[in-house]
């Protein structure tokens, strides 16, 4: 499949719409997940900074030296001086440490055991024999009692942190996988919608310029409309509309080209023909004339005879160049103008072929308004071309010339009853030739050409000329 | 008195040929002669002439006819005498619809031109003896309007086709102006030629002219 600008655009507007939709959804997810991070994380800072205080205040209790004064260094107030040391260190390191986990774990045991220790502790310290001074008795009870409180404080602290760990963690999971794939494609679909309508507002314009293409290359020549107020189209447009003048410009000449072709082709057909004939009949006669005069003169009475013999014969060259001048061009269209010519060649055609042929002008007071001049050779071009066609193709009954000068407008008609043709047969094939003769004649003066035939139902000729000039 | 005759033909071995004759002529003085439409203009403005013996085809701007109808509307007294190579009866026939008074060939001999001024001198008609029956073909008025009051036969939508036909519109064309299809025109038409038993084209605008469809 060839894809189209349009799905081109379609297509690349879609991706990056979707790459940005999904990117975009899934930072602001992330976005809102590390706001709630940070929240947790300044609660966090805050229980650890509570566990230091805690830890600050577990070691300046009243010192366990006022136990030992006593003289009764007991075992176990060795075990919870060390336990309590390592405690301190592992609360150090936990305070340290945010989300290390083996770090809280170590601190949660040392806790877990200082506790059990001194839970157990003023039994075993005070079952052994009596404290030097009743005070010493009470400092211990006391320093266990605040040891005891401290830890339950520090363990609550624990589990706070412990929680709080938990809660950032489960914030900064990432949504699961259906609610990405489910955000993706809502995105996606938004971006889908976006892309086509960019593409369709982007190619909108591009249309109307593709319509006229089109026209241009059906062969009417038009403008681009210049609907858009976009300048990159509407210089597309300009330039397709210099395209359109200058195809029909080529046409133009190449119809010119393609005329002066046949003009000169046909004007050296034509020398051809006038020359044989001058030389082949003309020169025949005249040679025969020369021999005639210098040939002796007849005895007797054979002067006359003889003068009479070389009128006849010069009187007949006569008549031969005569014809020749009207073939070449008839001295009544110069002479006495276009209806005149029409007129004549009308009877010319009706004596050469024995064809009926009728003629009417109609607003042509007697040749006193002539038409240009070339207006008049080229309708008796075409007007001789439809009759010449007429003679040899139509086997027609009756045939009607009619020239109508009327307004603004000189018009030919030349219509018979024969057996017409296929129009559109007849200007596809090479026969053509005298039809585009007679549009090329006429396109010359700016006039129009109309060819109407149907088998068996006759031909109409017709030829429009516009008159330049006042009315007359 | 003599009859003042001035020579109008481009050619002037033919001209000075055709002085050299008529100088003979005791009741004809050459008061010119002219080699193009300007000069036999010219020449008239300076030295009023009788009869102007005038060749059709000379170079220049005006055509034969043009010359002498120009010839005829400045100088309303001078009479023309065609002389030209023209046999068709075409030519004769405009010539004298233009108002000369006399049309001779070329290939006739010098007593025609001479009988020809003389008759045009008394404002009378010489046409050259070889085209008599041509001329006189040529010469017929053409017949009265024999068509004339038939335009009843016709309904107002037949005339109307009647007179686009006779302007010369096709079938198509007239459908067009007429808002109907040219099926319709068609069978106008044929009903038309029907009814006014016409054969063709031109008979129709020749009835439409007699019947002042058009004009």
């Amino acid at each position: 499949m060839k894809l189209t600008i349009r799905v081109k655009l379609f297509l690349a507007f879609a991706l990056l719409a979707a790459v940005g939709a999904s990117g975009g959804v899934l930072s602001l997810l992330n976005l809102e997940a590390l706001a709630r991070t940070y929240q947790t994380e300044q609660r966090h800072v805050a229980t650890h900074e509570a566990l230091h205080d805690d830890r600050v205040a577990l070691l300046s209790l009243p010192n366990l030296a006022a136990v030992y004064d006593r003289g009764r260094d007991t075992e176990v107030l060795h075990l919870i001086e060390q336990r309590l040391r390592q405690l301190d260190s592992s609360t150090q390191a936990c305070i340290g440490c945010h989300t290390d986990s083996p770090t809280h774990v170590e601190f949660a045991r040392r806790l877990k055991e200082l506790r059990e220790l001194l839970l157990a502790a003023p039994g075993e310290a005070l079952a052994g024999p009596p404290l030097r001074a009743p005070s010493a008795q009470g400092a211990l009870e006391t320093l266990v009692g605040a040891l005891d409180a401290s830890l339950g404080r520090m363990e609550e602290r624990y589990h706070q942190v412990l929680g709080e760990h938990r809660e950032a963690s489960e914030t900064i999971l990432e949504p699961s996988l259906w609610q990405q794939l489910a955000l993706v494609a809502g995105g996606l679909v938004v971006a889908l919608l976006l892309a086509w309508l960019m593409s369709r507002a982007l190619s909108r314009p591009i249309l109307p310029l593709i319509a006229a293409a089109r026209r241009i290359g059906a062969g009417g020549v038009g403008r681009a409309a210049n609907r858009t107020g976009d300048p990159d189209l509407a210089q597309v447009e300009v330039a397709l509309s210099e395209l359109t003048t200058l195809v029909a410009r080529r046409a133009h000449e190449d119809a010119q080209r393609s005329l002066l072709d046949r003009v000169i082709s046909s004007q050296e057909d034509e020398r051809k023909r006038l020359a044989r004939e001058l030389h082949d009949e003309l020169g025949q006669s005249l040679s025969a004339l020369l021999m005639k005069i210098r040939s002796p003169p007849t005895r007797g009475a054979g002067t006359a005879v003889d003068v009479m013999d070389l009128e006849t014969r010069v009187s007949r060259l006569l008549d031969e160049v005569r014809r020749m001048a009207w073939d070449l061009r008839p001295s009544l269209l110069d002479d006495l103008g276009i209806h005149l010519a029409l007129s004549r060649l009308a009877e010319e055609v009706h004596e050469r072929y024995s064809l009926a042929i009728d003629f009417q002008a109609v607003g042509f007071d007697q040749g006193h308004d002539r038409l240009p001049g070339r207006t008049e050779t080229v309708l008796y071009r075409v007007a001789q071309e439809a009759l010449n066609n007429v003679a040899r193709h139509a086997h027609a009954r009756h045939v009607s010339v009619v020239l109508v000068r009327q307004g603004q407008e000189v018009a030919l008609v030349v219509e018979d009853d024969g057996a017409g043709f296929d129009v559109g047969a007849v200007r596809r094939g090479r026969s053509s030739l005298g039809v585009l003769g007679m549009e090329e004649r006429l396109a010359l003066v700016g006039g129009s050409f109309v060819l109407e035939s149907t088998p068996g139902q006759g031909t109409t000729v017709q030829a429009r000329i516009p008159l330049g000039g006042v009315p007359s | 008195m003599t009859i003042r005759t001035l020579i109008a033909d481009d050619h002037l071995v033919f001209r000075s040929g055709l002085r050299a004759l008529l100088q003979r002529e005791a009741d004809i003085e050459i008061v010119g002669d002219a080699g193009s439409a300007d000069e036999v203009l010219a020449q008239l403005e300076r030295t009023p002439a009788d009869v102007l013996v005038l060749d059709l085809s000379m170079p220049g701007g005006l055509s034969g006819s043009q010359l002498a109808e120009s010839v005829l509307r400045r100088h309303p007294r001078t009479r023309i005498v065609v002389l030209t190579m023209h046999e068709d009866p075409y030519y004769l026939k405009e010539m004298f619809r233009v108002g000369v008074h006399g049309y001779v060939l070329k290939r006739s001999g010098a007593e025609d031109v001479v009988r020809a001024i003389r008759a045009a001198s008394k404002s009378e008609f010489h046409v050259d003896a070889s085209l008599g029956g041509s001329a006189m073909s040529a010469m017929v008025a053409p017949a009265a309007r024999p068509s004339q009051g038939r335009l009843g036969l016709l309904t107002p939508r037949e005339r109307e086709v009647c007179r686009l036909l006779a302007l010369g519109f096709t079938n198509a064309d007239a459908g067009k102006k007429l808002f109907i299809s040219e099926r319709t025109i068609e069978s106008h038409r044929t009903s038309i030629m029907a009814k006014l038993n016409l054969k063709n084209r031109a008979e129709l605008v020749r009835f439409a002219l007699d019947n002042d469809l058009v004009r």
